[in-house]
């Protein structure tokens, strides 16, 4: 695979011969080298779920943010090169807040995508610049529906209704773990869905590969304004979760 | 300089000393399910009649119209600007934008260039929230109201507006009551005359209405 690269994957201004743009490719290798994040679409809002993979002791719990608030009813979790994605949330929240301040209205969250996918399609046109080297997954709620966009280093912007991005393996297992649950999303509450999507991060984690880690949830719902979980809520849900998997096995 | 009924000193820097007097009649009025919004039709040049089957009742968007006083120029300047802006905010949205959006750039244009602009603006529109109208006079403040009125003819019914108006008139009320005030408007503004030109905006659509000569 690698060799087929070669001469046409120096600059993304340049298509192979086959018509692939290879450094995009390789931005989305970037995007998937992190813990693993997964979301669901549940019935009337959106839960996140991510693995903060702590490599040192030295650093506090609360390092490594991967769920940042852009709104009240619109969230972004991140996947990849988390200084690039902090970048897009800076943009999220400066695209939603001009929104709202041009029309009066809280931006639409497939807009939002919108934008943002377009701002990442910008960045894998010039020889200049670089792709962005992350994934997002925003979620949110508009006039009362949720919404969840996959959006990649390319700029493509997918619709879903549950996703996972993250390390090779576990974001493959993660996606077809989401798959089963697919048919029971639509009418799944938020606190279901916090403890689903928390069981899909803490059944792939590798205990042998990172040895620390830390789980970051959030929700937001119709009624529920965006908020990540308290140390002690996320330990509850870990409990609870922890306490089906074994259920499980 | 085109001006849509304005009166002489306007022509004398009246921004000097602060004084602008808005030309026209207009009226926009809220009922349960729509708007009527309504308009004398003359532009003047001074004292010149440039127009005087003038239409000052502008499509912002399908569900959304605006009455337009002060300077013809500014104003359509402005309607023309909001109107392609709103249109390209509709298309991504993927639905007609709501009247308070309307409002909202309107306000953005008529604040940022106060200084400069003459516009005093009546916006009405039905959106999936109701009817609305909002009044964005000189200086670009917004304020919704139940009805409102505008221009130069709009200071000698204020009494009548106030007299006469009740809330939860039907929209064939509304439209006499728009028919009245700008008639007896037109009677005593030498700036405002001509035809009375009306909309009624409903989630059915729009419909025009013209009142030719003045009534009472």
């Amino acid at each position: 695979m690698a060799a087929l690269g070669v001469g046409y994957d120096l600059a993304a201004t340049t298509f192979s011969t086959d018509g692939r743009l290879f450094q995009v490719e390789y931005a989305g290798k970037a995007a998937d080298n992190s813990g693993l994040v997964c979301a669901l679409r549940v019935e009337n809002g959106i839960v996140f779920a991510a693995e903060k993979l702590m490599h040192s002791d030295l650093l506090v719990p609360s390092w490594g943010k991967r769920i940042f608030t852009i709104n009240d009813k619109i969230a972004i979790a991140i996947s990849g090169l988390l200084p690039d994605a902090r970048q897009l949330v800076t943009r999220a929240r400066d695209e939603a807040a001009n929104y709202k301040s041009q029309y009066g209205r809280v931006i639409p969250v497939s807009v939002l995508g919108d934008r943002l996918s377009l701002f990442m399609q910008m960045y894998t046109m010039y020889a200049a610049a670089r792709p962005f080297g992350c994934s997002i997954l925003l979620g949110g709620v508009t006039d009362g529906k949720p919404e969840l966009f996959l959006i990649e280093p390319s700029g493509l912007k997918r619709g879903c209704y549950g996703m996972a991005v993250g390390k090779g393996k576990s974001k493959q297992e993660a996606r077809n773990k989401v798959e089963t649950l697919v048919d029971t999303l639509p009418t799944m509450d938020i606190q279901r869905g916090v403890i689903e999507s928390a069981k899909i991060v803490l059944c792939l984690h590798d205990e042998d590969e990172d040895r620390h880690m830390e789980l970051e949830v959030s929700a937001l719902a119709a009624d529920m304004d965006h908020a990540v979980f308290t140390a002690e809520q996320t330990e509850q849900i870990t409990n609870l979760a922890r306490g089906e998997l074994d259920a499980e096995e | 300089m085109m001006l849509e009924g304005h009166d002489e000193s306007f022509n004398e820097n009246p921004k000097a000393n602060g004084e602008v007097s808005l030309g026209t009649t207009i009226m926009a009025i809220r009922f349960d399910h729509g708007v009527v919004m309504a308009a004398d039709s003359r532009t003047t040049t001074g004292s010149f009649i440039a127009n005087r089957v003038t239409d000052k009742i502008y499509k912002v968007t399908d569900n959304i119209y605006c009455c337009r006083s002060g300077s013809a120029a500014d104003t359509q300047a402005i309607s023309d600007i909001v109107k392609a802006n709103l249109t390209v905010h509709s298309l991504e949205l993927g639905q007609p934008p709501a009247v308070n959006t309307a409002a909202k750039v309107f306000r953005s244009m008529c604040y940022k260039y106060r200084d400069q602009l003459s516009a005093g603006i009546i916006v009405g529109g039905v959106d999936s929230t109701g009817p609305h109208v909002y009044s964005i006079p000189l200086g670009g403040s917004v304020v919704e109201q139940p009805f409102s009125i505008g221009g130069s003819g709009s200071t000698y019914i204020y009494g009548y507006c106030d007299a006469h108006y009740r809330p939860g008139m039907s929209k064939e009320e509304c439209i006499e009551f728009a028919k009245s005030c700008v008639a007896l408007a037109m009677s005593r503004d030498g700036s405002s005359g001509g035809l009375i030109r009306l909309a009624v905006i409903t989630p059915d659509g729009v419909e025009r209405q013209v009142v030719t000569g003045i009534e009472q």
